[in-house]
């Protein structure tokens, strides 16, 4: 299977602490599926401290995995030993986007929405969306408007065409700033 | 030392004016704020606020779940913009709200770390 390009990794999670001696390490998931993903048998990509993919692509193997603490505990079978464990604290673990479980109906990826093209209900083209921000009351999309950006919550998008890469938006009046 | 009870809750005067007028029309427009330590009232629920962070207004939705908390709690003043590069999280939001603003339900923040 070729490798993957940086652009199709998403992150999954990050390694946060190692735990006992024999390698297992403390898992901070970062997925809406963390049963699917952190599953025996499974292989995540090795990511750096930053975010990025180890080059060349280095496959981590789930040999265990079971909820600890608000993440998972999980034995790779490619880490051994505590000392080896407590090397990869704070590196991320990714996965290509391909490979992550598909959406239900009616639920898209958030990593999906930036690019997509914002619409008002009566067609009018607002910009693309540049970048997305988990709130704690609400998810927001950054869409550049006259010079700097404008945040849209989430919540007003009526549509959500993946395929099309199209989010339709019903927006108060003056939330554009320019009523 | 709590805010005593006789006061009642600090709403800034404008906000409360701006809020009343909209309700009296049955209107539902944007309200700009600055006053980010006003009290969000029953009165606000259904209502778009735009509450400054400083930097920039950032648009709050006002549910029934929100009343009781301070505006500015719903408008952080750094926005945290993902992981390095365009390496982004894999998370799951709903394809759309069918009916609108008010079929999303809202939280409350979240204590530190909550995800």
């Amino acid at each position: 299977m070729p490798d993957p390009t940086s652009d199709d990794l998403v992150v999954v999670g990050r390694i946060r602490r190692s735990h006992g001696l024999h390698g297992i390490v403390v898992v901070e998931p970062m997925t809406s599926s963390p049963g699917e993903v952190y599953s025996v048998g499974r292989s995540l990509l090795a990511g750096s401290v930053k975010g990025d993919a180890v080059v060349p692509h280095r496959r981590l193997r789930i040999e265990l995995a079971e909820p600890f603490q608000g993440g998972f505990r999980v034995q790779f079978s490619e880490i051994v030993g505590r000392d080896e464990a407590d090397r990869w604290r704070d590196r991320y673990l990714l996965l290509p986007r391909e490979e992550l479980p598909e959406p239900e109906a009616g639920e898209v990826y958030l990593h999906d929405l930036v690019g997509m093209q914002v619409e008002l209900e009566g067609g009018e083209v607002l910009g693309t969306v540049q970048a997305y921000y988990e709130l704690p009351h609400d998810i927001m999309i950054e869409v550049p408007r006259g010079g700097g950006t404008v945040l849209i919550p989430y919540r007003f998008a009526t549509e959500v065409d993946v395929p099309t890469r199209r989010i339709v938006v019903d927006l108060p009046d003056g939330l554009l700033g320019d009523a | 030392m709590s805010r005593s009870v006789k006061k009642g809750p600090f709403v800034h005067e404008s906000l409360l004016h701006k809020v009343a007028g909209l309700n009296s029309r049955n209107e539902k427009r944007v309200i700009k704020t600055w006053s980010r330590a006003s009290t969000v009232l029953p009165d606000f629920v259904g209502h778009t606020f735009a509450v400054h962070n400083g930097n920039k207004f950032i648009p709050v939705y006002v549910t029934e779940n929100m009343v009781g908390h301070r505006l500015g709690e719903f408008s952080p003043t750094r926005l945290f913009r993902g992981h390095s590069g365009n390496r982004t999280t894999d998370k799951k939001a709903p394809g759309g709200a069918p009916s609108g603003a008010s079929s999303a339900p809202a939280a409350a923040p979240a204590g530190k770390g909550g995800k």
